[in-house]
Protein backbone atom coordinates (compact mmCIF):
# COMPACT_ATOMS: atom_id res chain seq x y z
CA UNK A 1 0.00 0.00 0.00
CA UNK A 2 2.83 2.42 -0.41
CA UNK A 3 2.17 3.85 -3.51
CA UNK A 4 -0.43 5.06 -5.60
CA UNK A 5 -0.41 1.96 -7.87
CA UNK A 6 -0.18 -0.36 -5.22
CA UNK A 7 -3.45 1.05 -3.03
CA UNK A 8 -5.63 1.54 -6.06
CA UNK A 9 -4.49 -2.39 -6.97
CA UNK A 10 -5.26 -3.34 -3.28
CA UNK A 11 -8.85 -1.29 -3.40
CA UNK A 12 -9.84 -3.29 -6.87
CA UNK A 13 -8.61 -6.60 -5.90
CA UNK A 14 -10.58 -6.73 -2.53
CA UNK A 15 -13.92 -4.65 -4.69
CA UNK A 16 -13.71 -7.77 -6.71
CA UNK A 17 -14.47 -10.04 -3.71
CA UNK A 18 -17.16 -7.68 -1.66
CA UNK A 19 -18.95 -8.01 -5.12
CA UNK A 20 -18.70 -11.46 -5.54
CA UNK A 21 -19.70 -12.06 -1.80
CA UNK A 22 -23.05 -9.39 -2.60
CA UNK A 23 -24.07 -10.88 -5.76
CA UNK A 24 -24.43 -14.24 -4.17
CA UNK A 25 -26.07 -12.98 -1.62
CA UNK A 26 -28.85 -11.49 -3.84
CA UNK A 27 -28.78 -14.52 -5.78
CA UNK A 28 -29.50 -16.82 -2.51
CA UNK A 29 -32.39 -14.16 -1.82
CA UNK A 30 -34.18 -15.15 -4.72
CA UNK A 31 -35.20 -18.83 -3.32
CA UNK A 32 -37.06 -16.90 -0.71
CA UNK A 33 -39.72 -16.28 -3.03
CA UNK A 34 -42.46 -18.92 -3.74
CA UNK A 35 -42.87 -19.19 -7.24
CA UNK A 36 -46.17 -20.11 -7.60
CA UNK A 37 -47.84 -18.40 -11.30
CA UNK A 38 -51.40 -19.96 -11.92
CA UNK A 39 -52.62 -20.34 -15.64
CA UNK A 40 -55.86 -21.17 -17.51
CA UNK A 41 -55.68 -22.43 -21.02
CA UNK A 42 -59.11 -23.06 -23.28
CA UNK A 43 -58.15 -24.06 -26.95
CA UNK A 44 -60.81 -22.33 -28.77
CA UNK A 45 -60.05 -23.65 -32.66
CA UNK A 46 -57.67 -26.42 -33.75
CA UNK A 47 -57.08 -26.59 -37.46
CA UNK A 48 -54.69 -28.49 -39.75
CA UNK A 49 -53.51 -27.47 -43.45
CA UNK A 50 -51.59 -28.73 -45.90
CA UNK A 51 -48.29 -26.63 -46.95
CA UNK A 52 -45.33 -26.28 -49.11
CA UNK A 53 -42.69 -26.20 -46.61
CA UNK A 54 -39.41 -26.05 -48.60
CA UNK A 55 -40.04 -22.48 -49.88
CA UNK A 56 -40.90 -21.89 -53.76
CA UNK A 57 -38.38 -24.33 -54.83
CA UNK A 58 -40.11 -27.39 -53.04
CA UNK A 59 -43.10 -29.88 -53.31
CA UNK A 60 -42.58 -31.08 -50.52
CA UNK A 61 -45.73 -30.70 -48.28
CA UNK A 62 -45.88 -31.10 -44.65
CA UNK A 63 -49.32 -30.54 -42.38
CA UNK A 64 -49.46 -27.35 -40.40
CA UNK A 65 -51.47 -27.12 -37.02
CA UNK A 66 -53.06 -23.47 -36.74
CA UNK A 67 -54.29 -23.63 -33.00
CA UNK A 68 -56.81 -20.58 -31.54
CA UNK A 69 -56.96 -20.48 -27.63
CA UNK A 70 -57.90 -18.73 -24.75
CA UNK A 71 -55.39 -17.68 -21.65
CA UNK A 72 -56.16 -16.08 -17.88
CA UNK A 73 -52.66 -15.99 -16.96
CA UNK A 74 -51.21 -14.09 -13.39
CA UNK A 75 -47.03 -14.32 -12.82
CA UNK A 76 -47.07 -12.04 -9.92
CA UNK A 77 -45.83 -14.28 -8.08
CA UNK A 78 -42.85 -14.70 -10.53
CA UNK A 79 -41.37 -11.12 -9.74
CA UNK A 80 -39.53 -10.24 -6.72
CA UNK A 81 -36.30 -7.56 -6.26
CA UNK A 82 -33.81 -9.80 -8.52
CA UNK A 83 -36.41 -10.52 -11.23
CA UNK A 84 -35.32 -8.88 -14.79
CA UNK A 85 -37.89 -10.44 -17.27
CA UNK A 86 -39.57 -13.45 -17.23
CA UNK A 87 -40.04 -15.83 -20.69
CA UNK A 88 -43.38 -17.32 -20.74
CA UNK A 89 -44.59 -19.79 -23.52
CA UNK A 90 -47.31 -22.50 -24.67
CA UNK A 91 -46.44 -25.69 -25.51
CA UNK A 92 -48.44 -28.70 -27.42
CA UNK A 93 -47.33 -32.12 -26.34
CA UNK A 94 -48.46 -35.05 -27.94
CA UNK A 95 -47.28 -38.88 -28.49
CA UNK A 96 -46.56 -40.98 -31.27
CA UNK A 97 -45.51 -44.51 -32.42
CA UNK A 98 -41.90 -43.60 -34.15
CA UNK A 99 -41.25 -40.43 -32.27
CA UNK A 100 -42.91 -41.08 -29.28
CA UNK A 101 -42.67 -37.69 -27.39
CA UNK A 102 -43.19 -34.74 -29.10
CA UNK A 103 -43.12 -31.04 -28.05
CA UNK A 104 -43.68 -28.02 -29.70
CA UNK A 105 -43.62 -23.78 -28.72
CA UNK A 106 -46.79 -22.58 -30.46
CA UNK A 107 -46.89 -19.20 -28.77
CA UNK A 108 -44.32 -17.22 -25.99
CA UNK A 109 -44.16 -13.83 -24.73
CA UNK A 110 -41.06 -11.39 -22.83
CA UNK A 111 -42.72 -9.76 -19.72
CA UNK A 112 -39.95 -6.90 -18.35
CA UNK A 113 -40.23 -6.28 -14.91
CA UNK A 114 -41.15 -2.81 -15.77
CA UNK A 115 -44.66 -4.28 -17.62
CA UNK A 116 -47.97 -2.63 -16.34
CA UNK A 117 -49.40 -5.60 -15.43
CA UNK A 118 -48.21 -9.15 -14.67
CA UNK A 119 -51.55 -10.65 -15.88
CA UNK A 120 -52.78 -11.76 -19.07
CA UNK A 121 -55.88 -12.27 -20.52
CA UNK A 122 -55.98 -13.40 -23.89
CA UNK A 123 -59.59 -14.30 -25.81
CA UNK A 124 -59.17 -16.48 -29.13
CA UNK A 125 -55.77 -15.35 -29.49
CA UNK A 126 -53.99 -17.17 -32.39
CA UNK A 127 -50.59 -19.01 -31.77
CA UNK A 128 -47.52 -17.26 -32.74
CA UNK A 129 -46.22 -20.25 -34.37
CA UNK A 130 -47.74 -22.59 -37.07
CA UNK A 131 -45.99 -26.04 -36.41
CA UNK A 132 -45.98 -29.13 -38.09
CA UNK A 133 -44.81 -32.19 -37.00
CA UNK A 134 -41.65 -34.28 -37.49
CA UNK A 135 -43.27 -36.63 -39.93
CA UNK A 136 -45.10 -34.46 -41.56
CA UNK A 137 -48.84 -35.85 -40.42
CA UNK A 138 -50.48 -35.20 -37.47
CA UNK A 139 -52.62 -38.49 -38.17
CA UNK A 140 -55.04 -37.99 -35.81
CA UNK A 141 -53.73 -38.03 -32.67
CA UNK A 142 -54.23 -36.85 -29.33
CA UNK A 143 -52.48 -33.28 -27.98
CA UNK A 144 -52.78 -31.03 -24.96
CA UNK A 145 -51.70 -27.45 -24.24
CA UNK A 146 -49.27 -26.15 -21.40
CA UNK A 147 -47.95 -22.98 -19.84
CA UNK A 148 -44.09 -22.97 -18.97
CA UNK A 149 -42.46 -19.97 -17.55
CA UNK A 150 -38.83 -19.38 -17.01
CA UNK A 151 -37.41 -16.18 -14.62
CA UNK A 152 -34.38 -14.60 -15.64
CA UNK A 153 -33.10 -12.69 -12.91
CA UNK A 154 -30.29 -9.77 -12.57
CA UNK A 155 -28.57 -11.94 -10.37
CA UNK A 156 -28.14 -15.23 -10.19
CA UNK A 157 -29.50 -18.75 -11.89
CA UNK A 158 -32.20 -18.90 -14.09
CA UNK A 159 -35.36 -20.36 -12.78
CA UNK A 160 -37.79 -22.89 -14.54
CA UNK A 161 -41.14 -24.24 -14.38
CA UNK A 162 -44.87 -24.75 -15.61
CA UNK A 163 -48.00 -23.90 -14.04
CA UNK A 164 -49.18 -27.43 -13.80
CA UNK A 165 -52.86 -26.22 -13.50
CA UNK A 166 -52.51 -24.71 -16.87
CA UNK A 167 -52.09 -28.42 -18.76
CA UNK A 168 -55.50 -28.49 -20.94
CA UNK A 169 -57.93 -31.56 -21.55
CA UNK A 170 -56.40 -33.53 -24.38
CA UNK A 171 -57.58 -32.62 -28.19
CA UNK A 172 -57.19 -34.49 -31.13
CA UNK A 173 -55.33 -33.17 -34.21
CA UNK A 174 -57.88 -33.54 -36.63
CA UNK A 175 -58.03 -34.49 -40.03
CA UNK A 176 -56.36 -31.73 -42.79
CA UNK A 177 -59.11 -29.07 -43.40
CA UNK A 178 -61.51 -30.38 -41.20
CA UNK A 179 -62.03 -27.95 -38.30
CA UNK A 180 -63.16 -29.56 -34.78
CA UNK A 181 -63.81 -27.29 -32.53
CA UNK A 182 -62.86 -28.36 -28.87
CA UNK B 1 13.03 21.50 -14.85
CA UNK B 2 14.25 18.81 -12.91
CA UNK B 3 12.44 19.88 -9.83
CA UNK B 4 9.56 19.85 -11.63
CA UNK B 5 9.66 16.31 -12.52
CA UNK B 6 10.62 15.53 -9.27
CA UNK B 7 7.38 16.93 -7.83
CA UNK B 8 5.61 15.20 -10.75
CA UNK B 9 6.79 11.53 -10.04
CA UNK B 10 5.99 12.43 -6.16
CA UNK B 11 2.63 12.84 -7.08
CA UNK B 12 2.34 10.21 -9.16
CA UNK B 13 4.33 7.84 -7.03
CA UNK B 14 2.02 9.14 -3.61
CA UNK B 15 4.32 7.36 -1.25
CA UNK B 16 2.93 7.26 2.26
CA UNK B 17 4.52 6.20 5.54
CA UNK B 18 4.33 2.43 7.25
CA UNK B 19 1.57 3.62 9.70
CA UNK B 20 -0.19 5.44 6.55
CA UNK B 21 -0.26 1.83 4.69
CA UNK B 22 -2.17 0.02 7.46
CA UNK B 23 -4.77 3.28 8.30
CA UNK B 24 -5.33 2.94 4.46
CA UNK B 25 -5.91 -0.78 4.25
CA UNK B 26 -8.32 -0.66 7.36
CA UNK B 27 -10.20 1.95 5.94
CA UNK B 28 -10.30 -0.31 2.41
CA UNK B 29 -11.49 -3.20 4.23
CA UNK B 30 -14.06 -1.19 6.43
CA UNK B 31 -15.68 1.04 3.28
CA UNK B 32 -15.84 -1.81 0.99
CA UNK B 33 -17.33 -4.08 3.30
CA UNK B 34 -19.87 -1.72 5.17
CA UNK B 35 -21.32 -0.41 2.02
CA UNK B 36 -21.62 -3.87 0.50
CA UNK B 37 -23.47 -4.50 3.15
CA UNK B 38 -25.29 -1.47 3.21
CA UNK B 39 -25.98 -1.52 -0.11
CA UNK B 40 -27.63 -5.16 0.27
CA UNK B 41 -29.89 -3.78 2.91
CA UNK B 42 -31.28 -0.78 1.17
CA UNK B 43 -31.89 -2.55 -1.94
CA UNK B 44 -33.96 -5.73 -0.19
CA UNK B 45 -35.80 -2.95 2.21
CA UNK B 46 -36.74 -0.95 -0.78
CA UNK B 47 -37.35 -4.34 -3.08
CA UNK B 48 -35.52 -2.41 -5.63
CA UNK B 49 -31.88 -3.65 -6.75
CA UNK B 50 -31.16 -0.86 -8.57
CA UNK B 51 -30.44 0.94 -4.88
CA UNK B 52 -27.63 -1.77 -4.30
CA UNK B 53 -26.07 -0.77 -7.87
CA UNK B 54 -26.52 2.94 -6.89
CA UNK B 55 -25.00 2.66 -3.08
CA UNK B 56 -22.49 -0.03 -4.03
CA UNK B 57 -21.42 2.18 -6.85
CA UNK B 58 -21.11 5.11 -4.31
CA UNK B 59 -19.72 3.36 -1.38
CA UNK B 60 -16.72 2.11 -4.17
CA UNK B 61 -16.58 5.89 -5.15
CA UNK B 62 -15.71 6.73 -1.89
CA UNK B 63 -13.18 3.68 -0.96
CA UNK B 64 -11.21 4.95 -3.91
CA UNK B 65 -11.46 8.56 -3.28
CA UNK B 66 -10.24 8.40 0.30
CA UNK B 67 -7.04 5.57 -0.03
CA UNK B 68 -5.67 6.36 -3.53
CA UNK B 69 -4.26 9.49 -3.24
CA UNK B 70 -1.45 10.17 -0.52
CA UNK B 71 -3.67 12.41 1.87
CA UNK B 72 -1.87 13.86 4.20
CA UNK B 73 -3.09 11.29 7.07
CA UNK B 74 -1.27 8.79 5.54
CA UNK B 75 1.67 10.84 6.20
CA UNK B 76 2.48 11.60 9.55
CA UNK B 77 4.74 8.91 11.20
CA UNK B 78 7.22 9.77 8.33
CA UNK B 79 10.23 7.41 8.55
CA UNK B 80 13.42 9.03 10.04
CA UNK B 81 16.84 8.34 8.84
CA UNK B 82 20.15 8.30 10.14
CA UNK B 83 22.31 11.72 9.69
CA UNK B 84 25.36 10.99 7.81
CA UNK B 85 26.97 12.75 10.79
CA UNK B 86 25.99 10.19 12.87
CA UNK B 87 29.70 8.46 11.54
CA UNK B 88 32.43 9.78 14.08
CA UNK B 89 35.11 7.98 12.96
CA UNK B 90 36.40 6.24 9.76
CA UNK B 91 35.16 2.41 10.14
CA UNK B 92 33.41 2.56 12.93
CA UNK B 93 30.18 4.28 13.59
CA UNK B 94 28.38 5.20 16.72
CA UNK B 95 24.14 4.62 15.61
CA UNK B 96 21.69 5.59 18.15
CA UNK B 97 18.18 3.52 18.91
CA UNK B 98 16.25 4.19 21.33
CA UNK B 99 18.25 7.24 22.81
CA UNK B 100 20.92 4.73 23.73
CA UNK B 101 24.26 4.30 21.96
CA UNK B 102 24.64 0.99 19.80
CA UNK B 103 28.61 0.34 18.73
CA UNK B 104 28.76 -1.29 15.16
CA UNK B 105 31.65 -3.96 14.65
CA UNK B 106 32.97 -2.94 11.22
Amino acid sequence: MHSSLVRLQQVFGFLTTVSFALGTLIALTSYLYPMTPTASIKVRDIAVVKRRSGGYYSTRQNEYAKIKFDLNADFDSLYNWNTKQIYVWISTSYGGDRYPTNEMIIWDKIIDKTALSKKITLKNEPAKYNVHDITGAYANRNATLKLSWNVQPHVGVLMWGSASDSVTESFMWPSEKARAAV
Amino acid sequence: MEAIQDQFQAIVDGFIDFKGQKLAEQITTYTLSVSAILAFLIGFATQNIVYTLYVGLAGTGLTFLAVVPPWPVYNQAPVKFLSASGNKSAGGGVIIVDGQEVKVKT
